[in-house]
């Protein structure tokens, strides 16, 4: 592959796998130390029960927490880090799907790093998810007793075909380069001639490979907007809640989600390039196009967000403003006017700005940008999940403050995705070798 | 079930006489009081002299309409056909989406080990009937289906109400106490506009200062 | 064990008006589960409340004392070294005797009081046996260290007894005044009966019926707080604390000068028409006239225009004017009490109780028209202050002259019950042989003990009493205490009393032992030993027998529990026998035994005075009271508080009235560390008005010093719009321990005692708890 940097080949990428610089080894150790401490946090929880979060039932006795009847929020930063990393999850489909339906050869050199954070950020959720039952040992009931009725089997269903297929999608792409490396890394040989199951690299077998992985793209398409339609579902379902119950959560969640993917994969796209000096493959152009569409899909987000608030506020007459005035004015004010000013205000400017001329595209500021907006969109669900439950109808308002061990565990969602995500980097190419091939 | 506001002391014999019967653990209750009123319990709203006040008893619904019944993702909250809403605390996984789903923050949760006053290591005090709940399960008013199955007993805070407020019987029935109650005094449901169907009928309080 | 629940019958014998039965059930010696206990009356069903319901906390306390203790650091110091019962008992009964016999027998001072009610091991108990046989001085139950005499004495005074209607009376009534009362937290089961008249129903567990015989009732509340009773009446008067009577006097003054008056009743049933003489303020008597030795009293027919006997046939007395009689200048009592009136008409009534003046015209012709009309007064509202006989005079006056004493619906009622203790014949037990012990009202035990006045006191014991906690002025019943060569308390806890004693003996609960209870309606309820008692612990009546054993005096404990329910049984004429009641579980008082204690033949419901006849000097209603010329309180005149009032120059300093009510969470210092109940009452907090804390900068939640001369706390405010400004209220009985160390209200109230009272034996003193100024700053 040609380009303004000179000329990248197959060896190009693998150095991905080949190169192990000193570096590696103290993130990897970082890594291990992080993931220890969250893994005896995680004990702790599993031994005292969940009463060493900050969440606690809607209503407490009046002197029991305290000297006010307020109670807490049920649901606190677990369900948030699930809708987060389901969020996450849509990078790989955004892309994939982009490359393979529309013939975006462009974009192929990201596709398979989108598909791996996608396999990495659905067990993710589904930890967040086991870290919030009171009971994990009895996970075994949803798949026993599971009842269609409910939103969360809809959810677990959905976000299980969604990682079956992801995982096939993966494989099947990732089969010729394995093969490949099979030649490439004699070393470890017996390794990728097992997993590669007798792949004879034949043109009708590749063929083959590619009609199922078009249809794969076609089917995992609607799979990917129903999983965060499912998941929107949790929450807008809920005639109860005040803030919750609105008929544009489907479609809100499910853009959000894809700004997140998107972003997410810019990050991944601009720390490869960085790491591995891969601006020959991973082009300005390619850095730009991604941009260009986390720009038009945070438009639409923003939009979505001011119809809600427009809708809450104008009246000035319903329970839906007294979450909203929590928000905006209460406790987590500080939160939410610092997510919505820094978290989406910069990242918007800093995405607008090549709208006027193409000078103004800045890799490095995008990247900053992309991060920004992760955090910011984690943030974001924060404030979905938490004030309307802080304040429920019949009861004064809750208080909910996350506590260290809380906030070990679900960090430990993050350090668990990057030790899985740097494993993969070190057993498989990142970039398809199909891109080095010129295909 | 009815309960008549207009003489409601807020004096908390039903809730305790519940947290007795079912071996409530420190920290839940499935009848509380709410005071309408001022900010903190037992004060009222407005300013002085012209003040109001009136307790509200509140404990599950027994909604027709169940939120929690629809959401509990294995079915560990059911309905009954006596109407009851039953909560099988030994298939709860803790996900805590019946607390989430319900408009009147009934469910409760057993954050940690549950603590009992006296301990239960020595003796489970209360109905026998009723099991002991593991940390990390919901739990909530079941309108005593160990009274009411056996004996065709009241609930308890029926019977340990000492002000005559509340009243309970089968709402088919027109002949129960709680049919002749609702059809001759005008009587409301909590948040009735959702269509949850609650089985709990309030007589609104009288107003008082109202001079007669 | 085994064998599946057991359920017993007993009764919640602490002090409490409800005095409700309890059906207890024991699962393999242990209590499990417990209910209301069955009067097989429907109008008792359902006799229960929160801390009934509570009870197995108190029993299973891990907080309970298990054995003996004796201090062995300073008074006050927490040290302890378990003993055994036998060496408790030994040092008891040697330092008594060893300060008998240095400074008299009357030197030792036991003080039951009323955390247990039951008749052999709590308030009427074994306490004044062992002090009348050992000679010691006590406090008697109707004494008083809970601010609960003045009323008592205020209705012995015009009455000639303190009784009261049963409350299911209040059915009957047309309007029912709940006066410095709040019946929904301090008797609950009891507020059922005023729903029941409001609503015309009657109800029971689950049931209602309309009530086709009752009128219904107008409720109205007077108190200087917005209390759940408030809250449910139809109408809430906000008063200026301790102006009760001055209420009274301007709604009499209303009533006769709109002629709503009932002057056949006055005429008939009052000393209305006798005449006083103007230079002794004394009644005329017919000897004063005619010489000879005749008493009667004389009243001024109009008939005749003459003064005559007032048993004189034919007559019609006259109930105004001024005349005179042999040179003597004489007037009806009523003309006086009409004066005195005159002097609080509604615009009167107004600047002093904060009432309006439309308010107090409305409220009388209201009660005066609405007949019967009840008053159910709280000995919180209107007995805890100085001059609360005179109120409750002033009280029982406004009902007398509507005619509306000793009849269905109408009344003063405080307390039901009072009938139930005189009816039973305690004489024998605690004054066997006719030992009688020395009576030191609680009150005035500081003095004995610091100034020797009447009697020096240098030993105590203190069963069944939280002395320390509810004694007015804290700070000086502990240097009291401190003072003392010896103090023993019996107890279930270590409570603020029992942390200054030199030996502390635990003490079994009501369900670990065998008893009686006469409280506070008209049932004898027999109490089972339902468990065994818990460790070490025994009942008073073990404690006092063996410590009295070893003083000499052990033939008089001699004999088991049931003998000495027998003994106390066998006074009541109806012949009811302890295995007749065993049997039965709980008995109404049969009617010829009302009517021994009451002096008359009886109505149901109960109401006192039913044939008019009053156990007084002159049998009818004195309003006019003789005993109380030589304190110029004949009449129910109105003073301002002793100490709780503008007019006192401390009130500059000392700006807010600081009263101290009753909570639903507590029975006094009962049940202050059941988790149950913890869990819903909150930290130890003042309500203040919005405009008084706003005034000092103090917001809700903040921590506030409450002080004055005598002491201070420290509480979490409450800023509440239901409370009068210039007002502030911290509920009594809580125990000094924990975040609050010092929150017990009595470390700001005091101990005057108001000799006026001197006049009636049984209720000489009273504790104002509510006559108290303050001022609250933050902290």
């Amino acid at each position: 592959m040609k380009s303004g940097y000179g000329i990248a080949t197959e060896d190009t990428v693998l150095q991905s796998i080949t190169r192990t610089g000193t570096a590696f080894y103290v993130f990897v150790c970082v890594l291990l130390v992080l993931t220890g401490e969250f893994l005896y946090a995680w004990y702790i929880q599993l031994t005292a029960g969940l009463v060493v979060t900050g969440m606690r039932s809607i209503y407490n006795a009046p002197n029991y927490m305290g000297p006010y009847v307020a109670g807490g929020s049920p649901w606190g930063i677990y369900i948030t880090n699930f809708i987060f990393w389901i969020g996450i999850s849509h990078a790989g489909i955004a892309i994939s799907a982009s490359v393979r339906l529309m013939d975006l050869k462009k974009y192929k050199v990201v596709a398979r790093m989108a598909e791996v954070l996608t396999l990495v950020a659905l067990p993710m959720a589904g930890l967040s998810i086991v870290f919030d039952q009171g009971r994990p040992d009895r996970i075994i009931n949803l798949l026993v007793y599971g009842r269609f009725q409910s939103p969360m089997l809809w959810d677990l269903t959905a976000i299980t075909t969604y990682f079956m297929g992801t995982i096939v999608y993966l494989y099947l792409s990732l089969r010729g380069d394995i093969d490949e490396l099979a030649h490439k890394l004699p070393g470890r040989e017996w390794f990728y001639k097992r997993l590669a199951m007798n792949y004879e690299g034949t043109e009708s077998e590749k063929e083959r490979h590619n009609r199922t992985l078009w249809w794969l793209a076609l089917a995992i398409v609607p799979i990917m907007v129903t999983v965060h339609s499912v998941v929107s579902f949790v929450f807008g379902l809920m005639i109860a809640r005040s803030s919750w119950y609105s008929t544009i959560f489907a479609i809100y969640f499910v853009v959000g989600a894809i700004v997140s993917g998107v972003a997410a994969v810019y990050s991944l796209a601009w720390i490869f390039r960085w790491l591995y000096k891969w601006e020959a493959l991973i082009t300005d152009d390619v850095l730009k196009g991604i941009s260009w569409a986390l720009r038009n899909i945070l438009i639409i987000y923003i939009y979505l967000w001011i119809a809600e608030e427009l809708t809450t506020r104008y009246m000035g007459a319903s329970a839906d403003l007294r979450v909203s005035d929590y928000l905006w004015f209460g406790p987590y004010a500080p939160i939410f006017w610092t997510m919505a000013v820094v978290g989406f205000g910069i990242p918007a400017i800093i995405l607008l700005k090549p709208i006027f001329g193409k000078r103004h595209f800045n890799p490095g500021l995008t990247f900053a940008a992309s991060i920004i907006l992760n955090v910011a969109l984690w943030v974001k669900r924060f404030t979905i999940v938490v004030p309307s439950l802080l304040n429920p109808p019949l009861y004064q308002t809750g208080i909910y403050i996350p506590t260290p061990t809380e906030i070990s565990i679900m960090l430990g969602t993050f350090w668990l995705a990057a030790l899985l995500y740097v494993a993969f980097i070190k057993l498989f190419p990142i970039i398809d070798l199909d891109v080095v091939k010129g295909e | 079930m009815v309960i008549d506001l207009s003489r409601c002391l807020g004096c908390w014999s039903c809730a305790v006489g519940c947290k007795l019967e079912n071996d409530e653990p420190i920290g839940i209750w499935w009848n509380r009081i709410l005071t309408n009123g001022g900010q903190e319990p037992d004060t009222p709203s407005g300013d002085y002299p012209n003040v109001k006040m009136t307790y509200l008893p509140i404990n599950c619904q027994h909604c027709d309409n169940a939120p929690c019944v629809k959401v509990c993702p294995v079915a560990a909250l059911r309905k009954r056909d006596d109407g009851i809403v039953f909560l099988d605390w030994s298939r709860c996984i803790g996900c805590r989406y019946c607390l989430v789903a319900c408009p009147y923050g009934i469910p409760a949760f057993n954050w940690g080990p549950p603590v009992q006053y006296p301990d239960n290591s020595q003796f489970q005090i209360g109905n026998p009937a009723v099991p002991v709940r593991p940390v990390g399960v919901s739990e909530k008013c079941t309108f005593c289906f160990q009274r009411v199955d056996v004996g065709n007993l009241t609930p308890k805070c029926i019977e340990v109400c000492p002000a005559g407020v509340r009243f309970f019987g089968d709402l088919d029935d027109p002949n129960s106490q709680v049919s002749q109650i609702i059809q001759t005094k005008p009587t409301v449901r909590l948040r009735e506009e959702l269509g949850t169907e609650p089985s709990v009928y309030y007589v609104p309080p009288r107003n008082p200062l109202i001079k007669v | 064990m085994g064998g599946g629940p057991q359920i017993f019958r007993t009764a919640h014998a602490n002090n409490c008006d409800g005095s409700c039965g309890l059906s207890v059930t024991v699962t393999d010696g242990n209590i499990t589960s417990i209910t209301a206990g069955s009067f097989n009356n429907p109008d008792f069903a359902a006799r229960i409340c929160l801390r009934g319901l509570s009870q197995l906390q108190y029993v299973y306390h891990p907080d309970r004392l298990k054995y003996p203790l004796q201090s062995v650091g300073p008074r006050g110091s927490g040290q302890w070294q378990q003993i055994s019962w036998d060496e408790a008992t030994s040092i008891i009964a040697n330092k008594f005797t060893e300060v008998a016999q240095k400074y008299g027998p009357t030197a030792v001072y036991i003080a039951p009081y009323t955390g247990s009610l039951p008749v052999l091991n709590g308030l009427i108990g074994a306490g004044y046996r062992f002090a009348s046989v050992i000679g010691a001085s006590a406090g008697d139950f109707e004494g008083d260290n809970e601010g609960d005499s003045a009323s008592p004495c205020g209705a012995t005074e015009i009455l000639g007894s303190f009784d009261g209607h049963e409350l299911s009376d209040l059915r009957n009534a047309r309007m029912i005044i709940l006066w410095g009362n709040n019946l929904a937290e301090t008797d609950i089961p009891d507020m059922r009966f005023v729903l029941d008249a409001k609503d015309g129903t009657i109800t029971s567990a689950g049931e209602t019926t309309p009530n086709p015989s009752a009128p219904g009732a107008k409720v109205v509340n007077i108190d200087p707080r917005y209390t759940p009773t408030a809250a449910l009446s139809d109408e809430w008067y906000s008063i200026r604390p301790g102006t009760d009577g001055a209420l009274a006097l301007s709604m009499m003054n209303v009533i006769i000068n709109e002629n709503l008056h009932n002057p056949t009743y006055i005429l008939n049933y009052t000393v209305g028409p006798f005449l006083v003489r103007q230079d002794t303020n004394l009644f005329l008597r017919e000897k004063d006239l005619a010489g000879g030795t005749s008493t009667k009293y004389m009243v001024y027919d109009t008939t005749s225009n003459s003064v005559v006997p007032y048993d004189q046939k034919g007559i019609t007395p006259s109930l105004s004017g001024s005349f005179t009689a042999k040179g003597i200048s004489v007037k009806p009592a009523f003309q006086l009490l009409t004066d005195l009136v005159n002097q609080y008409p509604p615009s009167t009534g107004e600047k002093i109780t904060g009432i309006s003046a439309s308010d107090i015209q409305s409220l009388a012709e209201d009660f005066a028209t609405r007949s019967p009309a009840a008053i159910k007064a709280g000995f919180g509202g209107i007995s805890h202050w100085y001059y609360g006989d005179l109120t409750y005079r002033a009280m029982i006056t406004l009902s007398a002259i509507c005619g509306y004493v000793g009849v269905h619906g109408g009344g003063v009622t405080t307390y039901n019950g009072a009938l139930l203790d005189a009816a039973l014949d305690t004489t024998d037990w605690l004054n066997p042989d006719k030992l009688a012990y020395t009576y030191l009202p609680p009150l005035s035990f500081c003095d004995a003990v610091l100034e020797g006045k009447p009697f020096q006191v240098k030993a105590a014991w203190f069963p069944v009493d939280n002395f320390v906690n509810q004694q007015g002025d804290t700070n000086r019943t502990i240097s009291a205490l401190q003072a003392l060569d010896f103090v023993v308390v019996s107890d279930v806890f270590m409570t603020p009393t029992a942390q200054y004693a030199d030996i502390v003996l635990p003490v079994a609960t009501q369900y670990e032992r065998e008893d009686l209870l006469a409280g506070g309606n008209y049932y004898l309820q027999y109490m089972p030993q339902i468990i065994q008692p818990m460790w070490e612990s025994k009942g008073d009546l073990d404690m006092f027998s063996e410590v009295a054993q070893k003083m000499g005096k052990g033939q008089y404990f001699d004999k088991t529990p049931d003998d000495y329910l027998n003994l106390i049984l066998s006074g009541l004429p109806s012949g009811l026998t302890l295995d007749t009641l065993k049997s039965k579980g709980v008995v109404p008082l049969a009617d010829q035994d009302y009517a021994t204690a009451s002096f008359q033949p009886i109505t149901h419901p109960y109401v006192p005075y039913y044939q008019q006849n009053f156990p007084t000097t002159s049998g009818r209603i004195e309003f006019y009271s003789e005993s109380l010329v030589p304190y110029n309180m004949q009449l129910p005149i109105y003073n301002e508080p002793i100490e709780a009032s503008p007019t006192n120059p401390l009130y500059q300093k000392y700006p807010l009235v600081f009263i101290s009510s009753h909570t639903k969470f507590r029975t006094h210092t009962q049940w202050d560390n059941l988790p149950w109940l913890r869990e819903v009452i909150q930290n130890p907090f003042l309500e203040i008005n919005p405009v008084d804390a706003q005034a000092r900068g103090i917001n809700d939640g903040d921590t506030v010093t409450v002080f004055n001369d005598r002491g201070s706390i420290q509480v979490v405010a409450r800023v509440t719009n239901g409370i009068r400004p210039g007002v502030v209220n911290s509920y009594q009985g809580h125990w000094n321990n924990g975040d609050f160390p010092t929150a017990t209200v009595n470390n700001l109230t005091h101990q005057k005692i108001n000799p006026a009272q001197s006049v009636v034996f049984l209720f000489q003193s009273n504790t104002a708890y509510y006559d108290v100024l303050v001022d609250v700053k933050q902290s």
